[in-house]
């Protein structure tokens, strides 16, 4: 008996002994990368699926390659790439650099950069990048997206650029040109018209999705601006009301659908041949070949008073809490270079950032025309609240689209929401 | 004097025999506790801390008193979704309860095929969430040629907006939210019917009583733990309503399926504010803690069934 109960004692002890140590576990891997001055130790490098699953052996190598170029200078920095889901990335990244086993080296978009870059989580890397890198190459708008105040806090290795795909079959039948397609809001709302009369909707209008998509190419395309560069809120200036009569006649007229107000996905119309024009991007070009849908042509973005769109540029970022940011700020011009950047948007089918990647689309005419359209694209709204006012933005479409708000309100509404969330943040 | 002398021996060894009887209790209950205490005491004991703190996930929580509860207080959008979730239970608690129970009741008939319905109002319960909030984007899809929109223009009414509509939108959510769990409602109930001793339906049929009043006097009162349990548990997952919200509306339009839970996840994940979103937190937890109490006290009886 007495000999039963030690044997039960002794294995509770065990039990209790390997939780306490399967709890201390995960503390002894943290600090192996040293700061030595020399350019030693490891980089762990975030990544994404930027291709789907068929295509991720190619992926592994591009990324392979611009390590093997890398250890042609810096032979004693191991680089260990970590792929990580698109989504809820913002919240991994940040969870895991606070509890500081994140990253060394990191990608992002321009409006999760400025809160980033304000909230102290990324590296300025202007002085640690030296000159080597090539600067002029680099376009100004993709340069623009990843400066916050006067720094530059990553180098862009893709860009991409929203506009119109129009379904040649409606356009036909409606009586467009496919060769003459509308360049200003004035030509294409005649076309609008002509669709409608048909019953068909001109174009997608993604209520649902961010107004990177939907409202600020507009506002733009009319010459004005969310935010101005001085940090003034200007959305509810004559420009922006501008934009927001548009949508709201668009909708009133039925230029797009009903369910513009809380839509996610207006594409399956496009490709039921319901719909005349979707606001799409290069993955478009993929998903539409996907499909073996081919009777569609790329039009311009549009001007009132400018043409103008939205694209994201995409970066590589370096931790503030990293222990070796110069080796990381070093591994970032690698992975951007000319070189690099071909055949990572070769694969990709992204805009490459550098003047000098782009010829690789010089026989894919799609993607060339989409290319010229790039200059046009506009980073977002590049401030630490950009992600913030998403939703309230939105939220003031929807109203002005339910008819519980005019223009005009909403645009007020917009501002007045937007300056709470700066005001809010203590800039 | 030979009390005294009894007592402090007695008291060395009221610990041993205390422990060659509790001991393995100990011994199995220490490293739970502990686990308990790092896993969740810590974390909640934290979450509270941060209410008065500025913490943007990274670097130092910067105290800030009672800012973040002030705020609370004056954030209309914070009532709304306070608004939003109490709306969203009532389109949601008793439907579920009332559905569960009368699957329950058609599978409890034991005639043949039952197993099979079983399993098949089960089905969306163990089918992933992204999956059927896509099947039911798809259903209630706003425009003419949508599912539903079709059926109602059969009967000559006007297509509906449905996620598009700021009044219908969080109805949309409940019905899936409906869809989904009702299938483990009907096997709690399920599990509830068994357990009624057939007897009382015996003796109710002697008497002359029909269906509808077996159920309404002894199927129905007898479920009373049956009915307290899934109150609880399905309050409890309607005021943490948050995926359907993520998935299918982004919580609009205009802000009419912002429920709390999405709310706190923007703030705490979208605008880096880690502090205010452990208010809200603790608003939440609040809410539940007051709610599950009232239940207890109104539906928590006990039953015996002898």
């Amino acid at each position: 008996m007495k000999k039963k109960r030690f044997w039960v004692v002794f294995l509770g002890c065990f039990v209790f002994l390997s939780i306490l140590t399967a709890c201390s576990g995960n503390n002894q891997s943290s600090g192996d990368a040293g700061n030595d001055k020399k350019m030693k130790g490891e980089l762990t490098v975030w990544i994404h699926p930027f291709v789907g699953s068929e295509l991720k052996d190619k992926q592994t190598e591009v990324f392979n390659n611009m390590v093997k170029t890398f250890h042609e200078k810096y032979p004693d920095v191991k680089v260990k790439f970590e792929e990580i889901p698109w989504a809820n990335r913002e919240q991994r990244i940040l969870t895991a650099l606070a509890a500081n086993e994140g990253p060394d080296v990191f990608y992002i978009i321009p409006d999760m950069m400025a809160q980033f870059a304000e909230e102290g989580v990324l590296t300025p890397i202007t002085d640690l990048l030296g000159d080597d890198w090539d600067k002029e190459d680099f376009t100004p708008s993709a340069l623009e997206s990843v400066t916050y105040k006067d720094e530059i806090y990553g180098l862009p290795i893709l860009r991409e650029v929203q506009t119109y795909f129009y379904n040649t079959k409606l356009l036909k039948e409606i009586g467009g040109d496919p060769k003459h397609l509308p360049a200003t809001w004035e030509e294409f709302n005649e076309l609008a018209k002509k669709a409608a009369d048909k019953g068909y909707y001109a174009r997608s209008f993604e209520g649902g999705n961010t107004p990177n998509a939907t409202l600020y190419p507009l506002i733009w395309q009319a010459g004005g601006d969310v935010i101005d560069q001085n940090g003034k809120v200007v959305i509810n200036q004559p420009e922006g009301v501008k934009a927001l009569e548009l949508i709201h006649d668009w909708y009133k007229n039925g230029y797009i659908p009903k369910d513009s107000v809380n839509s996610l996905d207006h594409f399956t119309l496009f490709v039921e041949n319901k719909l005349l024009a979707a606001w799409g991007t290069s993955l478009t070009i993929s998903t539409l070949k996907e499909r073996g849908f081919e009777d569609f042509v790329i039009g311009p973005p549009l001007k009132d008073q400018e043409m103008a769109t939205f694209g994201t540029t995409g970066m590589f970022v370096v931790a503030s809490n990293s222990d070796n940011k110069e080796a990381a700020a070093q591994f970032i011009k690698v992975m951007t270079s000319t070189e690099h950047q071909k055949a990572f948007n070769q694969l990709t089918k992204y805009i490459p950032a550098r003047n000098s990647a782009v010829t690789i689309y010089d026989n894919d005419p799609l993607m060339k025309q989409l290319t010229e359209y790039a200059q046009y694209a506009k980073p977002g709204v590049v401030h630490p609240v950009a992600r913030t006012i998403i939703p309230k933005i939105q939220a003031e479409i929807q109203a002005m689209l339910e008819g519980k708000k005019t223009p005009q309100q909403a645009a007020d509404d917009m501002a007045k929401a937007v300056k709470e969330e700066i005001e809010k943040a203590g800039l | 004097m030979p009390q005294t002398q009894a007592v402090s021996p007695a008291k060395r060894f009221h610990w041993r025999k205390h422990w060659s009887r509790y001991g393995i209790v100990y011994i199995f209950l220490i490293p739970v506790l502990i686990h308990f205490i790092i896993f969740q005491v810590y974390p909640i004991a934290f979450s509270f801390y941060l209410t008065f703190t500025n913490w943007p996930v990274i670097g130092e929580p910067k105290f800030i008193g009672l800012k973040n509860w002030m705020q609370f207080f004056s954030d209309k959008l914070a009532w709304k979704s306070i608004w939003n979730t109490v709306v969203f239970s009532v389109y949601y608690i008793l439907p579920t309860m009332a559905l569960g129970l009368i699957l329950a009741l058609l599978i409890d008939t034991r005639k043949r095929g039952s197993g099979f319905f079983k399993g098949v109002y089960f089905l969306p319960v163990v089918t992933s969430f992204v999956v059927i909030s896509g099947i039911w984007a798809w259903i209630f899809k706003g425009t003419d040629d949508g599912f539903v929109n079709s059926f109602l223009g059969l009967l000559g009414i006007e297509p509906q907006l449905f996620l598009s509509d700021s009044r219908q939108a969080l109805m949309v959510l409940a019905g899936l939210s409906i869809f989904k769990v009702c299938g483990s409602t009907m096997i709690y109930y399920y599990a509830g019917l068994q357990s009624v001793p057939s007897e009382y339906y015996e003796a109710a049929r002697m008497d002359g009583a029909n269906g509808w009043k077996i159920f309404w006097k002894i199927t129905f009162p007898l479920l009373l733990p049956i009915h307290f349990y899934v109150a609880i548990i399905t309050t409890i997952g309607s005021f943490q309503i948050f995926d359907s919200a993520f998935l299918l509306t982004s919580g609009g339009p205009d802000f009419s399926t912002t429920t709390i839970v999405y709310y706190l996840y923007q703030e705490g994940f979208t605008a880096l504010r880690l502090g205010y979103a452990s208010v809200l937190a603790y608003i939440l937890f609040f809410m539940i803690f007051v709610i599950s109490i009232a239940q207890k006290k109104y539906l928590g009886d006990e039953v015996t069934y002898k």
